[in-house]
């Protein structure tokens, strides 16, 4: 999972990455950037800034204090302005540390460009073909009906307490996704069109709701995962399951207990995404007191895997505001596979199989849609209601 | 139905109470950590 992280955000913030010529001859420029240097970063080309980063100064070229300029000592202004750029000047923050001590922070700028760009792109661009894929998909295969239709006695498939917390999760979820996505798309979308106003009015809103919102969606993720792991995890029966597609195309009905082979994905995603996308919120939560990602990195480091795959050491040392943006990128990209995920789970719960919403909606199912869908766990539930009533049966 | 009504429902009672209980916090504000600071160039 980790390792995922690091591979999303390095694919997306490092951006294309060309070699830099170490021996670029700066000599016209007194070892300041060239015009070459310039048009290489406007090019999306990553520059060895190692030649600007080192020239801070040479204090054994100060002047002596006698002649015109002897009181500059040896670095000049724009000699001390990228000793601030680049973390290397002596200072001191009257508070807060580290992250008080970080006066410029150029990493600001590629993860801006990158929630202003591809996040927004990449990320809208996912739900719109997980939303035209499942039309798609309606067109073709149209409602899953009851094969010959419902017979009309019912079993109950999740007690209340079941379906409380399933709609706890899922009433947040809703809530934190569509926040989420008017904290990142308000500006581009409404803005322009509805005015700034509105858009501020809901942004203040939305954050509101987000913040507080999550707390709910944690509670019921917790929830959610200690009532059903037990049903969710693999077994043999899910391989038939796999070897027939779920049935989706063949429309056939392979056994399952409890939950199909396609549930326990759907649980496990959102146990796994929930859980880093709530780390990562809290990390946003609570700013700059849950710094996560150098940590990270430093782990990812020790396994060997960056170096295996030709990308070297990950930084294990960032700035506060770095860890913060790290986590805010990681959140987005971890949302957005969740509601596509998600955008597939309600479409099979509701307008895609005839029968599926009353699992959550009365918790009562029809015994020919169990008997199709979750034989195994049908024939389990059939058993021991045989045994209950027949232990209340009252001995002759 | 009345389940998933009770669900929706508790999501903002849960909210409103996390808002109650932060909002009582002081480390929850950054207004008090962040603003008024100096940097000195040593």
């Amino acid at each position: 999972m980790r390792f995922l992280h690091w591979l999303v955000l390095a694919f997306f913030l490092c951006g294309p990455v060309a070699a830099q010529n170490a021996d670029v001859d700066r000599s016209a420029t007194g070892g300041a950037q060239t015009l070459e240097d310039i048009l290489a970063r406007q090019n999306g080309q990553k520059i060895d800034e190692s030649f600007r980063s080192s020239l801070t100064g040479d204090p054994a070229g100060a002047k002596d204090v006698t002649e015109q300029l002897g009181t500059l000592g040896g670095a000049s202004q724009s000699d001390i302005w990228r000793a601030i750029r680049y973390d290397s000047a002596s200072k001191t923050a009257s508070g807060n540390g580290d992250l008080g001590a970080v006066m410029i922070q150029s990493g600001g700028m590629p993860w801006y460009e990158f929630r202003e760009g591809p996040l927004r792109e990449y990320g809208g661009g996912l739900l719109l073909v997980t939303v035209s894929l499942l039309i798609i998909f309606f067109g073709i295969r149209g409602r899953i009906p009851i094969d010959g239709g419902p017979a009309g006695t019912t079993i109950t498939r999740f007690k209340a307490i079941e379906r409380f917390g399933h709609w706890v999760l899922a009433g947040s979820f809703i809530l934190l996704g569509l926040t989420g996505l008017l904290t990142l798309f308000g500006r581009a979308i409404l803005a322009p069109y509805f005015g700034k106003e509105l858009n501020s009015t809901l942004l203040i809103a939305s954050k509101w709701i987000h913040n507080n919102v999550a707390w709910a969606f944690m509670l019921a993720l917790v929830m959610v995962f200690v009532m059903w792991v037990m049903h969710n995890i693999p077994n043999r029966t899910d391989w038939v399951w796999i070897k027939q597609g779920g049935g989706i195309f063949s429309k056939s009905h392979p056994p399952a207990k409890k939950f199909n082979f396609g549930q326990k994905i759907v649980f496990w995603g959102v146990i796994v995404l929930g859980a880093s996308v709530s780390a990562s919120g809290l990390s946003l939560l609570f700013p700059f007191e849950m710094p996560m990602f150098a940590k990270t990195f430093v782990w990812l480091n020790a396994t060997g895997l960056p170096d295996m795959i030709g990308l070297g050491a990950l930084p294990t040392t960032m700035s506060p505001q770095e860890e913060m943006q790290l986590a805010q990128a990681w959140h987005a990209i971890v949302a957005f596979v969740m509601m596509a995920m998600i955008l597939a789970h309600i479409y099979i719960g509701t307008v895609g199989m005839e029968g599926a919403y009353d699992a959550m909606g009365s918790g009562e199912v029809d015994e020919e849609w169990a008997r199709q869908h979750h034989s195994l766990w049908y024939d389990e539930v059939k058993e021991e209601h045989a045994k209950a009533s027949g232990a209340s049966q009252p001995a002759e | 139905m009345k389940v998933m009504i009770l669900g929706f429902v508790s999501v903002f009672a849960i909210a409103w109470g996390a808002n109650m209980v932060l909002t009582q916090s002081s480390d929850f504000s950054s207004q008090g950590k962040y603003s008024g600071q100096s940097v000195r160039l040593d």
